[in-house]
């Protein structure tokens, strides 16, 4: 059964390779815009099929078609004109203000904007080009109404957290689904060392055309149970017809971190110290031979002879190079497309690297009238040079905790190993972790034009994404006891999709109607293993085979499998009266035995009551569209194997054993999203001013948890689908045309973003969810922090003092203050994610300059520092502390929020909002200035075009947020909205110059 | 005509073809419990994990003798046995007796500990499916033998002491008598039994296992592993006449003597004369906390976490008790024991030298000389550590010569606490009853077992 199945879906798309059919008479013409030069790539349809041709480099195009015909022409910015199709006709097309001819990507096919009832945010790659991060998600920030995009922290390969509106899921994956010209990409995080790798900046931004999100159920739901957190489309480039068009661009940057915070020099260390000991009564560090001392190793400390600055060690001045070349064209039956893009990121972080080669070739070629067929074919090499998580000695942050009495180096060079805690540069001199994904995706496709109105596609895509990690430990790295410690792995994650799906597409008077319906199949598979020796004789052989003992090794698989049928409906009556209706049916491995199957639905209708003959024409008021749907989409990511009861491999001295592993719950099942959206599509002045404002109201229901048990049961979590969420909030986005004229245009783009997601049920009849910092609460955010109030230091004894908030018996809280942490109750505290997001972007262009800039603003959220209680802890331990620390307390009647310095007392220490700060920030993300010469000064060149110019990201940022960066985030465990020695993002200036030819 | 066919015949493959026998995948890392639960050897290796569990870092691998040794040091420079200089905050709250009751060493070991319980029980439970007679009773023996251990540090960690004046009803742990394997759906709510309940058990579960158990039984628990475990709790009880009998059984009849030199005592992979009871460490399997937090970064640890304190030296009467200088200094000159040098070396739970010292102590409190005089069992100690012998011992002296040669294995609190001696404290005084020398039941408990009582002050 297995073979036949998928044999029989690959039988479907030979069969449609055979078919061929016959010719019919064909029409040329030329297409223009109002100054009559040629407009290249021009879409050329018979209206009310799927006939179509492009306009060529000349504009000239050639169609199928009969004179009589009507011929819908279109092209992105012109405004779409119908015209009977007549031999040698030239066709001149008219600037389009509003972009409502803009084709959007969809599922298994595509809308014009102006019919649409989805809620979809798009850019185009003129909106992300030339920004010099090194993965996609990070040029689209602020730019997309609705999606809040985070880098976890400045880590050139960090993880990314991807919000479409907002979190609706607790346990469950958040992030969306990415599907890269109709195949589904591999996301999994395939890390080894505690902290996140992002799996998709193996894509090179130069290879993408438009990337569409996906955020109300209209749009999410033909992706059925994968649909609920969003879906990112991303659509590469295609070749056009016409004659060959090269492209280059190069660029190199320079980056620096955002922001540092400012620690105790060695002066401010000594008196700060010496006065926490003796005021708890301990020795007197500045004897001779006692602590400083010892920090000093050998430096004359007493005479400033050593004052490292730690933080200098572990950041440094980075470099951004990319360079990447393109060639595409075609001729009216195939077309063509090759890229290659080379990109170093030398980050800010000492020993932090990445290197990437992409090529990609996609081709098309209508092998008849009838059938169309290609293929996508992309490879990648990404090599990584990594850190240790956040949370470990070795991490190069984790220096800012050494003293500045410590010398970072030995006179000799060496790394200084007498420091209070490790010295990374002990690990750096001596370690190294690289990790190489080469990733391969490809899609092959059919597309077989039935009987007029139908047609079938039948695509098959394959996603291989495999990553070997090497880590080399010395026999003089720290921790290591074994002369020397080599771990390999390797991961080989596979996906194919398989899918096959019919259209209809007929307009008929002026009923236009699409109806889709197919069947997909997804496997996914991985494998790991790993190895560790131990014991080399040289520090020169860095492999497994030279270890004398291979101490530890690693081997597992894991799988899942999705099987879908879906379907979707389509029809508008004259462009005014809207409608779409769409169910999806999932099958997956991942659910329990009780619950395998589910149903997916959503519909959708819109009016555009600018089409009314009331409004028809009018100018003022040019666009006005009114749309609502409701629908039903899945978040299966819940774990391969979650709904088992299970016993896991637990060895003991060489001897094979079991323990339960997991709890089991034959009823888990994907987590259900019920979306309203609501919007307004409106375009003022001719379409001058348009915009859109969304309402969105999701709740979740069946929320995934790993639900706490009494530990003392034998088991920590269970999971289950228990609690309801909801998200809800209004996206805003104001689009105009400030000056539109000939040589010189200045378009602006703002949107908002507000958004609220609240737990609205928890299991066990709404008991909290509690972890070390944060809350699950009913009413309360979806995560909430959850702290004792700090209350500020006793003016008369220096004691930290801390807000009860016991319980009274009238139910209001005791607002008293103690010293006594145990006495204080913890309240809710804040907002670990953002409530309202703005973006402002201003494109502007005069003559040969362009220049354009995006400002980014987040407000709402809180950051917890939970490295706060060993930096900023007025000298508790040896660690050196803030330089706001130099504010202790320090006689009675002193009035300050640092407690009296005490060494190893505790005094403030305990976690509480003295460590939970405001990240609201605004920042301007981008910047670019661009200069096209000429085209009298390059012509005798051979060049079609030739831009120079200067770009920035994270430029400035404006925030009150005393740690290092609002996007500075732990990237080790579980740690919701915590700042733990984490690495501020980078601020990158580069320069760079585009070629055409 | 013939596209018509071809085409009726790709929509009804599509349609109603579909792969959904594709959806029935398994775990190739797991196994469904009801198949383990089902044949012999899916109990035995139960049996097996639970060793493993015992082996988790946060319990024998190391830290449950790392907590009673922070929790019963003075923190006073000029007192204290060992200086607690890491960075977990939650040992040095410990060390500091103002534990939270997040404290997540804490709750590491009261997860682990229930963990282990639960794995036992269900060895217990499904004994039947081992075919062998003999092999059945001694699996039983040996999951009660884990149970009467655990137990024991869970009731002396987060209950207030044992006191044999006292009825002890005070609250001590939450004894599980069954095995949980449904967890949906049902209430797994539970109050603590009392402590006195708790020794109860621990004793009837190591009478149990001394009974069943074969003298001999490779790495894993034995007879007298079982005898010697029960002479400790009967000293902590206070209840010397039968902690003189269980370790003179041990001593006479469990075939162990001490090693020759204090360097073999430790820091070895195999099982020694003088070990009674030991976790098995190898490169592979079980986490060896204690070198962890004891030993220098070169061998293997953090570098020096917990260094010998002052008033650990203060303590040795015989300048060349080779005790007093058992020790190395790492780069920052603090005094790092040997005693956990290898990373991969098995810790130690009972040594022979605990037997002979519960002996002497017993012996001398009541008076009484059975097997052999306190002064030749405490002799015997102080010979192989190159110490002066003593004609007769007080008290006193076989107290102290226990903490010599005890301390850093986990004993400090538990000893100070049995013989009601405060700890004079960097901040203040505790009394033997403090509440804060007891480990908070902790909050992630509390936040889900809707009957459980806190313990006093958290």
């Amino acid at each position: 059964m297995k073979i036949k199945c998928k044999l029989l879906l690959s039988l479907i798309f030979a069969l449609a390779v055979q078919l061929i059919s016959a010719q019919e008479s064909s029409i040329s013409g030329k297409v223009t815009d109002m100054a009559g030069l040629p407009v290249p790539g021009a879409n050329v349809i018979i209206k009310g099929t799927t006939i179509s041709a492009q306009s060529n480099f000349d504009g000239e195009f050639v169609i199928k078609a009969k004179k009589g015909q009507t011929l819908v022409i279109s092209f992105l910015g012109l405004k779409t004109i119908e015209i009977t199709a007549s031999d040698s006709m030239v066709v001149k097309l008219n600037d389009d203000a509003s972009q409502l001819e803009t084709v959007l990507v969809m599922g298994y096919g595509t809308q014009l904007k102006k019919r649409s009832t989805d809620a979809v945010s798009r850019v185009t790659a003129k909106d992300i080009e030339n920004i010099p991060v090194s993965n996609i998600q990070n040029a689209l920030v602020g730019k997309l109404a609705g999606v809040q995009i985070t880098q976890t922290n400045g880590k050139v390969e960090g993880g990314m957290n991807i919000r479409v509106r907002g979190q609706a899921s607790i346990s469950a994956g958040t992030q969306p689904l990415y599907v890269l010209d109709g195949m589904i990409l591999i996301n999994q995080d395939e890390s080894t060392n505690g902290a996140p790798l992002n799996p998709l900046l193996t894509l090179s931004p130069n290879e993408i055309e438009s990337i569409d999100v996906l955020k109300d159920a209209s749009s999410a739901a033909i992706y059925g149970a994968r649909g609920a957190n969003g879906v990112v489309i991303i659509t590469t480039k295609k070749g056009k017809v016409g004659k060959t068009t090269f492209s280059a661009n190069f660029s190199q940057g320079v980056s620096e971190a955002t922001n540092t915070r400012e620690f105790l020099n060695s002066a401010q260390y000594v008196e700060l110290f010496t006065e926490a000991r003796l005021n708890e009564g301990f020795s007197d560090p500045t004897g001779p031979g006692r602590k400083f001392d010892q920090l000093a190793a050998g430096k004359d400390w007493r005479n400033g002879e050593v004052d490292t600055d730690w933080t200098k060690q572990a950041l440094r001045t980075g470099y951004v190079t990319d360079a990447d070349f393109s060639a595409s064209g075609g001729t009216d039956k195939t077309q063509y497309y090759f890229s290659g893009a080379y990109t170093k990121n030398v980050g800010i972080l000492s020993f932090n690297e990445l290197e990437r080669f992409n090529f990609r070739n996609n081709i098309t070629t209508k092998i008849s009238d009838r059938f169309t067929a290609g293929m996508n074919m992309a490879f990648s090499r990404t090599s990584i040079l990594r850190n240790t998580n956040d949370n470990s000695f070795t991490t190069p942050m984790q220096a800012i905790a050494q003293s500045p009495l410590s010398p970072a180096r030995n006179d000799d060079g060496t790394a200084n190993t007498a420091t209070q805690y490790v010295n990374f540069l002990a690990a750096q001199d001596n370690g190294t972790n690289q990790t190489l994904i080469r990733r391969l995706t490809g899609k092959f496709f059919g597309e077989f034009k039935i009987i007029e109105p139908l047609k079938f596609n039948s695509d098959i895509s394959y996603d291989l994404y495999a990553q070997t990690e090497d880590r080399w430990f010395g026999a003089n790295y720290p921790f290591i006891a074994t002369n020397g410690e080599v771990f390999a792995s390797s991961v080989n994650n596979e996906s194919y999709v398989i899918s096959n799906y019919f259209t209809f597409d007929k307009s008929f008077s002026d009923h236009n109607l699409n109806i889709v319906a197919g069947q997909e199949f997804t496997s996914f598979a991985s494998r790991f293993q790993s190895v560790t020796s131990i014991f080399f004789p040289s520090d020169a052989l860095q492999t497994i085979d030279s270890g004398a003992e291979v101490n530890a090794g690693s081997g597992n698989e894991t799988d899942y499998a999705f099987d879908s049928l879906f379907s979707r409906l389509s029809y508008s009556y004259a462009n005014k009266y809207l409608f779409k209706a769409s169910i999806r049916r999932d099958g997956s491995s991942r659910f329990g035995q009780n619950n395998q199957y589910g149903i997916f639905p959503a519909v959708s209708a819109g009016w555009v009551i600018s089409e009314e003959a009331f409004l028809k024409d009018n100018s003022t008021l040019s666009n006005l569209k009114l749309r609502a749907s409701y629908g039903q989409t899945g978040n299966a990511e819940i774990g391969n194997f979650s709904s088992r009861s299970l016993f896991a491999g637990a060895s003991y001295n060489l001897k094979s054993g079991l323990l339960p592993s997991q709890p089991g719950n034959d009823n888990l099942s994907w987590e259900k999203s019920t979306q309203f959206d609501l919007g307004i599509e409106f375009g003022l002045l001719n379409n001058r001013i348009s915009g859109e404002i969304d309402y969105y109201n999701k709740d979740t229901d069946g929320l995934l948890f790993d639900v706490p048990l009494a530990i003392s049961s034998g088991a920590s979590t269970i999971t289950q689908n228990t609690g309801l969420s909801n998200s809800r909030g209004f996206e805003f986005v104001l689009n105009g045309k400030i000056i539109d004229q000939e040589d010189f245009q200045w378009n602006a783009s703002l949107n908002v973003t507000t958004n609220q997601s609240k737990v609205r049920e928890l299991p066990d009849n709404g008991t909290d969810i509690v972890n070390t910092f944060t809350i699950r609460r009913v009413g309360e955010n979806i995560n909430s922090f959850y702290l004792v109030e700090y209350a500020g230091v006793d003016p008369a004894n220096g004691d930290a003092l801390f807000v009860r908030n016991t319980e009274l018996a009238d139910g209001s809280l005791d607002k008293t203050t103690t010293n006594d942490y145990s006495e204080a109750r913890r309240v809710v505290s804040g907002n670990p994610f953002a409530t309202l997001m703005s973006g402002f972007t201003n494109t502007i262009n005069y003559k040969g300059i362009d220049f354009s800039f995006t400002f980014q603003g987040e407000w709402g959220a809180s950051i917890y520092n939970s490295g706060g209680l060993f930096q900023s802890a007025n000298g508790d331990f040896w660690d050196n502390q803030t330089i706001d620390q130099l504010n202790r307390w320090q006689q009675p009647g002193d009035i300050t929020n640092v407690p009296q310095a005490r060494y190893l007392a505790g005094n403030g220490t305990q976690a509480s909002t003295r460590y939970l700060d405001k990240s609201d920030f605004v920042r301007l993300r981008n910047l670019t200035l661009g200069y096209s010469l000429p085209k009298s000064a390059i012509e005798k060149s051979g060049l079609s075009r030739v831009r120079i110019y200067l770009t920035g990201v994270n430029l400035l940022t404006f925030t009150d947020y005393i740690g290092y960066d609002p996007e500075a985030r732990a990237d080790q465990g579980d740690r919701i909205g915590e700042e733990f020695y984490s690495v501020p993002p980078a601020k990158t200036v580069a320069l760079g110059v585009n070629l055409t030819f | 005509m013939k596209n018509i066919k071809i085409f009726l015949f790709a929509l009804l493959t599509t349609l109603f073809i579909s792969c959904e026998s594709e959806l029935e995948l398994n775990p190739k890392q797991s196994l469904d419990s009801s198949t383990v639960l089902t044949s012999e050897s899916g109990v035995k290796q139960v049996l097996v994990g639970a060793y493993a569990n015992l082996a988790n870092g946060s319990l024998y691998g190391g830290r449950t003798q790392i907590m009673a040794d922070l929790l019963g040091a003075t923190g006073r420079s000029s007192t204290t046995h060992i200086e607690w200089y890491g960075t977990f905050a939650g040992f040095g709250d410990i060390y500091a007796k103002n534990m939270t009751s997040d404290n997540s060493f804490a709750e590491d070991l009261y997860r682990e500990s229930y963990d282990v319980i639960n794995a036992t029980n269900i060895v217990i439970e499904n004994a039947a499916l081992i075919t062998n007679a003999n092999d059945r009773k001694i699996a039983v023996a040996e999951a009660k033998f884990i149970q009467g251990l655990v137990y024991f540090d869970l009731v002396r960690f987060f209950a207030l002491p044992f006191d044999a004046l006292t009825p002890n009803t005070q609250l001590g742990v939450i004894i599980r008598p069954k095995a949980i394997l449904e967890y949906q759906g049902v209430d797994l709510s539970a109050e603590r039994n009392t402590v006195a309940e708790v020794y109860i058990k621990v004793i009837s579960s190591l009478r149990d296992a001394y009974a069943d158990l074969p003298v001999s039984n490779g790495e894993f628990a034995d007879k007298y592993a079982a005898q010697a475990l029960l002479a400790r709790v009967y000293l902590q009880q206070q209840n010397y006449p039968a902690a003189l009998t269980a370790a003179n059984d041990a001593i006479t009849f469990g075939g162990y003597s001490l090693s020759s030199t204090l360097l073999s005592a430790y820091n070895h992979d195999t099982k020694q004369p003088e070990d009674v009871f030991s976790i098995a460490i190898t490169s592979q399997t079980g986490d060896n906390q204690v070198n962890n937090s004891h030993a220098s970064t070169t061998l293997g640890g953090r570098g020096g976490d917990i260094a010998i304190g002052s008033g650990y030296f203060s303590r040795f009467i015989d300048p060349n008790d080779q005790r007093s200088k058992f020790f190395y200094e790492n780069n920052l000159g603090d005094a790092l024991t040997l005693k956990y040098t290898n990373q991969f070396a098995d810790v130690p739970v009972i040594r022979f030298a605990e037997l002979l010292l519960i002996r002497a102590e017993a012996n001398t409190r009541l008076t009484s000389t059975l097997g052999a005089t306190p002064a030749t069992d405490i002799n015997r100690i102080r010979t192989r550590a190159g110490a002066s012998n003593f004609i007769t011992v007080t008290l006193a002296q076989i107290l102290n010569e226990r903490q010599l040669e005890l301390a850093f294995e986990g004993f400090w609190i538990h000893d100070l606490k049995r013989n009601k001696t405060s700890i004079v404290g960097q901040s203040r005084t505790f009394l033997f009853t403090d509440p804060k020398l007891v480990f908070p039941i902790p909050l992630r408990e509390l936040n889900t077992n809707k009957k459980i009582t806190p313990n006093p002050t958290y």
